[in-house]
């Protein structure tokens, strides 16, 4: 019995001293036009330096490739039909795949192809104007994703004046893509965060990791405890303009042509950041019960917050808080 | 008793066993950071949730009223036959939580410990 | 039962009808007991550290007594008998299920701990006391926040072993006061 005791003994102090791996953090600012925030529990200084690096490298990568706003307008019909074959990068041949698949699942809510509408809003959100309501009209015909051929590796447009933006999904997407890569590279507890889509892997020492979701007023509204899983916010007070004391947010519901007005913010958890991305975004543009249906379809637990405050919350999304 | 049953020795192990795992979950679970909201739970599901920083005076269901004060929460009055939720002291800390098991009310302190804040 | 338990055990069942009457008086009398135990409980609340709520689970020192003395059912009667009248006399439903769910925990864990032999009356009654509470917290975390029942687990886990070790050291006492007397009457 006695050295039962003693062994035991030593377990326990030999646990307490083996080395703890300590909390590292980074913040990149000239990324997807937002603030990314990557931490992570290394053995070393040295070794969460080397991750934040291939961290910030693969999402530089792939902001380059989606970001719409760069110099170029990148993905113009006339650009996209102009490559050739092979000059179109993997990522975006595989990201517009999945955007025509979302397309159909969430009934046209979420649309990769309304470039044209957002280019305006865009241009407008810069000069602090309101859109001209016939442009826009004339604009949202030429958004039908039935007009994205996907051919020998190609992503080319039938509609020379559409174009493609990935705004509302190539966060999430180039989330999952780094985080995927920072597993593969040995990472063993991390939280990425780019922009509002935070991807997280392992617990930390003390337990699982704790995102905030920002009530739309200010402050805290609730906290949720993921290991693994992605959690993603659309939210109206995320980036807005204001003309003449409206507010205009940033999240343009596919059928009004205009700010969608259903929700103050939406929140998903998945277990995929990109499908998260797609979701948080359809839904902020959709009835609750319409919703909580497609929530259902992709397995996700959801939180709305509602004009008045009032939040509503999938079954399993408690579960979480 | 011809035979002594004692044996000090296992029980000792046993009650440390206990405490150990006591102390496990202590760690596990102590915040020492102030909080910033207070979740007030009915049945598990959320039924309000609260600003630290703001006095205020909650009735939750007709059952408990919690009162927050000078950064502190604290259920002041309840109708469950015990009224150990009310005997509870004030709560301030992140996790610190009064549990009135009766009216299945459960009075919680969260934030100050988010990792992110989408 | 271990040989000791058995003389016991010998001493109250001896002798056809009478020793049946005489164990159902001794069954009941520790019934009554319980109940009785349990009410004074509620009359006096504890608060450690800020905390309340914390018992000395008076009543779950009929049921080892039953345990020792009788046997495994009859202390499980005890034990249900005494929760049943608890919840039909004071209590709501969601009580009754605190009460069973540490009762029935706190009563598989003392009886596997006394099958391996090796523990004494302390050591099980405060391993009963730790399961008692951390079945309650489970239904509880159940019916409410588990966060918040995370909370409570510490205290109740330290308070249940407390409490249970005190009750052991007056079941041992007990225990051995009746063989004292039975090996008076033996003479």
């Amino acid at each position: 019995m006695k050295r039962l005791i003693a062994v035991l003994a030593a377990a326990v102090i030999f646990a307490g001293c083996a080395a703890r791996p300590e909390r590292y953090g980074a913040v990149y600012t000239d990324l997807f036009d937002t603030v990314t925030e990557f931490t992570a529990y290394c053995s070393s200084r040295e070794e969460f330096d080397r991750l934040s690096g291939i961290c910030y490298g693969e999402l530089k990568r792939l902001h380059e490739i989606f970001d719409i706003y760069s110099e170029s307008e990148t993905y113009g019909a006339a650009s996209l039909n102009a490559g050739k074959e092979g000059d179109c990068p993997a990522e975006l041949y595989e990201l517009t795949e999945q955007g025509i698949n979302w397309h159909s699942l969430t009934g046209g809510r979420l649309n990769i192809a309304l470039g044209s509408v957002l280019s305006l809003w865009h241009d407008c959100r810069e000069k602090g104007i309101l859109p001209d309501p016939d442009e826009l009209r004339s604009r949202a015909g030429h958004c039908d994703i039935g007009k994205i051929k996907l051919e020998g590796g190609r992503v080319r447009l039938e509609d020379p004046e559409m174009s493609l933006d990935f705004g509302a999904v190539a966060k999430g997407y180039s989330a999952q893509k780094t985080a995927e890569l920072l597993i593969n590279s040995g990472a063993e507890s991390f939280a990425l965060n780019v922009g509002g889509n935070v991807i997280t892997y392992g617990e930390k020492p003390s337990g699982k990791w704790e995102i905030g979701i920002e009530s739309p007023d200010g402050g805290i509204f609730t906290t949720v405890k993921v290991a693994g899983e992605c959690v993603v916010t659309s939210g109206d007070y995320q980036r807005w303009y204001e003309v003449d004391g409206v507010r205009y947010h940033h999240i343009i519901d596919t059928e009004t042509l205009y700010p969608a007005a259903l929700w103050r913010s939406v929140t998903v958890i998945t277990d995929d950041s990109a499908e998260a991305d797609a979701l948080s975004t359809a839904l902020f543009c959709m009835p609750y019960d319409d919703g909580r249906a497609l929530a259902e379809k992709f397995g996700a637990e959801v939180l709305w917050i509602s004009p008045d405050g009032e939040a509503k919350r999938t079954e399993g999304f408690s579960d979480y808080e | 008793m011809n035979k002594k049953i004692k044996r000090p020795a296992a029980d000792i192990l046993l009650i440390c066993a206990a405490l150990a795992l006591a102390l496990i979950i202590y760690l596990s679970g102590a915040k020492k950071e102030a909080g910033v909201n207070v979740e007030v739970r009915l049945g598990g599901k959320i039924y309000a949730v609260l600003s630290l920083d703001e006095d205020a005076e909650l009735d939750i269901d007709g059952k408990c009223t919690l009162k927050i004060e000078g950064g502190a929460a604290k259920i002041v009055k309840s109708d469950c036959p015990n009224g150990l939720c009310a005997a509870h002291r004030p709560i301030s800390r992140s996790g610190e939580a009064i549990v009135c098991l009766p009216n299945g009310v459960s009075v919680k302190i969260t934030g100050g410990g988010a990792d992110f804040v989408i | 039962m271990n040989g000791p338990a058995t003389e016991k055990t010998d001493m109250i069942n001896r002798g056809g009808k009478s020793g049946l009457a005489r164990r159902a008086a001794y069954l009941g009398v520790l019934t009554a007991l319980c109940f009785g135990l349990s009410y004074l409980e509620m009359l006096v609340p504890i608060t450690a550290g800020g905390i309340p709520g914390i018992k000395l689970g008076l009543a779950n020192l009929c049921v080892m007594a039953a345990l020792w003395l009788f046997g495994a059912k009859e202390a499980a009667a005890v034990s249900l008998i005494r929760i049943l009248l608890s919840w039909l006399i004071f209590g709501s439903f969601t009580g009754l299920l605190y009460s069973l769910a540490g009762g029935a925990l706190s009563f598989i864990g003392m009886i596997l701990l006394k099958k391996t032999g090796i523990f004494s009356p302390v050591g099980i009654s405060a391993a009963a006391g730790v399961l008692h509470n951390i079945g309650q917290l489970a239904v509880a975390a159940f019916l409410t926040d588990a966060g918040a029942i995370w909370y409570y687990l510490p205290v109740l886990i330290v308070s249940g072993a407390a409490a249970g070790a005190l009750n052991g050291i007056i079941l041992a006492a007990v225990l051995k006061a009746l063989s004292g007397r039975q090996n008076k009457n033996e003479q």
